[in-house]
């Protein structure tokens, strides 16, 4: 009698993969633009998202499915954290060296943060309100920006958002409530 | 008033990053694939390998093998509640535990609290 690997049972062993592929198709875009939004560059978030597919499948894989997201969002912004703290620490350098991120010296006018914006357009479009809106995402402290992707978008309530973060509950509602009245006051003058 | 000035905010921060997500260019999902792709097929879940490696086994040997594997683990259990209470801090972190795991073993314990 044949002891093949029957159909059924290769079908039963590669569920798990299966379903791991459709959840990594359904959070994989708005996680490549969590992270492209915290680095400002598309090459590194795409390292910051593989790096977080790998490990969630290496380690959490045989985890029940309910917990991937949590686990899923929670590699992911430590992975940022670790990101944006490696990345001021060689800033730290480049400036004391006077180096720009392509090895070329700026003058000091050039590393002052840009603290003006253009004046607000009443009728701006809404195209261009949601432009000015993720580009004002993108200007908030890493922290903010994580209270609120995760509360605003992710839709995890101030519990589950103080996990992934690693940080207290107190902390991400100091964070989001930063983010809401930094955005609202950037935008005051808009319609929105 | 203000509480419906931020649900308008919220909607239109909502709306914003998933426009970002429908726009992204095909360059980037294709790169997305591929990351999935890898990731998938370089941690193959544990189930699927020890299905395949239990289909060839003799049941026989299988069976005495397990039975040994259970009894020595039963009796390392009748002493556990004793190792247990020797382990401090120090050992946690002399052990070669993942740094990561024992970051997120706060994580966990609300994972299993919230859905185990």
């Amino acid at each position: 009698m044949e002891r093949g690997y029957s159909r059924e049972q290769k079908e039963h062993d590669l569920k798990p993969q299966i379903e791991m592929d459709h959840f990594l198709r359904s959070v994989e875009r708005r996680a490549f633009v969590t992270a492209r939004m915290a680095t400002k560059d598309g090459e590194e978030a795409l390292d910051i998202v593989q790096d977080a597919m790998l490990k969630l499948v290496q380690k959490y894989g045989d985890r029940p499915e309910s917990e991937w997201g949590a686990l899923f969002n929670s590699i992911l912004h430590s992975k940022i954290h670790d990101w944006y703290r490696r990345s001021t620490v060689r800033n730290r350098w480049r400036v004391f060296f006077g180096l720009n991120s392509d090895g070329r010296t700026d003058s000091p006018d050039e590393r002052v943060p840009q603290t003006q914006f253009p004046e607000p357009d009443h009728q701006m479009s809404s195209d261009l309100l949601g432009e000015h809106l993720n580009d004002l995402i993108a200007q908030l402290p890493l922290r903010q920006q994580q209270a609120l992707i995760l509360r605003a978008w992710e839709g995890y309530n101030i519990a589950q958002t103080a996990k992934i973060m690693k940080c207290s509950e107190g902390s991400v509602k100091t964070h989001y409530s930063r983010a809401i009245h930094s955005l609202r006051e950037k935008l005051g003058d808009y319609d929105v | 008033m203000y509480k419906e000035a931020e649900v308008e905010l919220l909607d239109k921060v909502r709306r914003g990053l998933t426009e970002q997500c429908d726009e992204l260019p095909e360059v980037t999902l294709r790169k997305l694939d591929v990351m999935r792709s890898n990731a998938l097929n370089t941690s193959v879940p544990k189930q699927r390998f020890l299905g395949q490696a239990l289909s060839g086994i003799p049941f026989a040997p299988l069976s005495a093998a397990l039975s040994a594997g259970v009894l020595g683990v039963a009796l390392l259990m009748t002493q556990g509640s004793d190792i247990e209470k020797t382990i401090s801090d120090e050992d946690v972190l002399m052990s070669n535990e993942d740094m990561e795991f024992l970051e997120n073993l706060e994580l966990y314990e609300w994972l299993d609290a919230e859905y185990g």
